[in-house]
């Protein structure tokens, strides 16, 4: 039953994951390029969370802005969902959770990623 | 063993229009049950409230006597097909199948049309084809109850011959609620049979009750 309800769950996601997507990977190559035309040795470097907040921002908008998509236009699949014994709520609650999750983790290894080439300046 | 389903005072108004007034029902396992009304007469309301996915008012939905809250969250219990598509386009019939507990090679016996393209994506059939496949999807997936809004619609004669055999064939394991227009195609598999007419339902016991209710002319 639970490994049925997180199948549901990716499928779910596998429907809407570009747009969140394309936010993260331009956010955490927007971050990368900031930060490295700004800071010149890794000294000066106290981690991207310097420049992460416009993001995160542009983040939650658009991730708004796909909440109201899926209300609006994907209510009919919910009935799919609901016959696997999930509900609405859950299901975009757990999908978003999912999205911010996979969105930190690549602002991670950006961290990680701009921390070395700073390093090997 | 039969299980039973039934719903009780169910009140559903939207706003200042009344829907649904005092409505009681009983479905068993074993039997096809048919719900019959004019458009909007509330039928497809009445099964999403069974469903758990329709506020009413008031309602009381119990299974063999037990009140159950929100009855989509079993669906070992219960499972509805809206009149709606409901599938996800991209999703494949190997993967639609095995989420609902369902048997493809079984479908694809049935109707071996399906069988030359078996595991396309679900949006690249055809609408009649897609009602085919969510109909069979619901009717054969392991569940207590299953509803069907209006299963015959938008499928051709042909299918809806095939689909009446395999109704047939599946309600010795089950209770089948059914709500078409086409209402000679639902005569023909139905043991029960309600009307809803003036918000109420009414038991229909003889095809000619239909006429006196005013559901024919």
């Amino acid at each position: 039953m639970l490994r049925r309800r997180l199948r549901a769950i990716l499928i779910f996601y596998r429907g809407f994951w570009v747009p969140p997507g394309l936010v993260t990977l331009f956010s955490c190559l927007a971050i990368f390029y900031i930060s490295q035309s700004q800071i010149r040795d890794h000294k000066e470097f106290y981690g991207i969370l310097m420049f992460t907040a416009p993001f995160f921002w542009i983040k939650t908008f658009t991730n708004l802005i796909m909440l109201l998509y899926l209300i609006k236009l994907k209510a009919h699949e919910m009935y799919f969902y609901a016959n696997l014994g999930m509900r609405k709520r859950e299901l975009l609650i757990t999908v978003f959770l999912i999205d911010y999750l996979l969105f930190f983790s690549a602002l991670f290894l950006t961290n990680l990623c701009l921390k070395l080439t700073l390093v090997s300046r | 063993m039969m299980n039973w389903l039934e719903v009780d005072s169910m009140n559903l108004e939207f706003g200042e229009k009344r829907v649904l007034s005092d409505i009681y029902m009983r479905f068993e396992t074993g039997k096809v049950s048919g719900i019959l009304g004019r458009n909007g007469s509330g039928k497809s309301c009445l099964l999403r409230i069974i469903f758990g996915t329709l506020q009413a008012r008031y309602s009381n939905v119990r299974f063999n006597g037990k009140a159950v809250f929100r009855p989509f969250r079993n669906p070992e219990k219960i499972r509805y097909m809206p009149q709606v598509s409901f599938i996800p386009k991209y999703l494949r019939l190997k993967n639609i199948f095995e989420l609902y507990g369902c048997s493809l090679p079984e479908l694809l016996n049935d109707f071996p049309e399906f069988a030359r393209e078996p595991n396309l994506p679900f949006g690249h059939y055809s609408f009649g084809h897609k009602r085919l496949i969510e109909t069979w999807v619901i009717l054969k997936s392991p569940s207590e109850f299953v509803m069907l809004d209006e299963p015959f619609s938008y499928i051709m004669p042909l299918h809806v011959e095939k689909l009446k055999q395999v109704i047939k064939n599946e309600k010795s394991g089950k209770g089948i609620i059914i709500t078409d227009h086409l209402y000679r195609d639902l005569l023909d598999v139905t043991d029960d049979l309600y009307l809803i007419a003036d918000y109420a339902s009414l038991t229909i016991r003889d095809p000619g009750d239909l006429r006196k209710y005013g559901y024919l002319a």
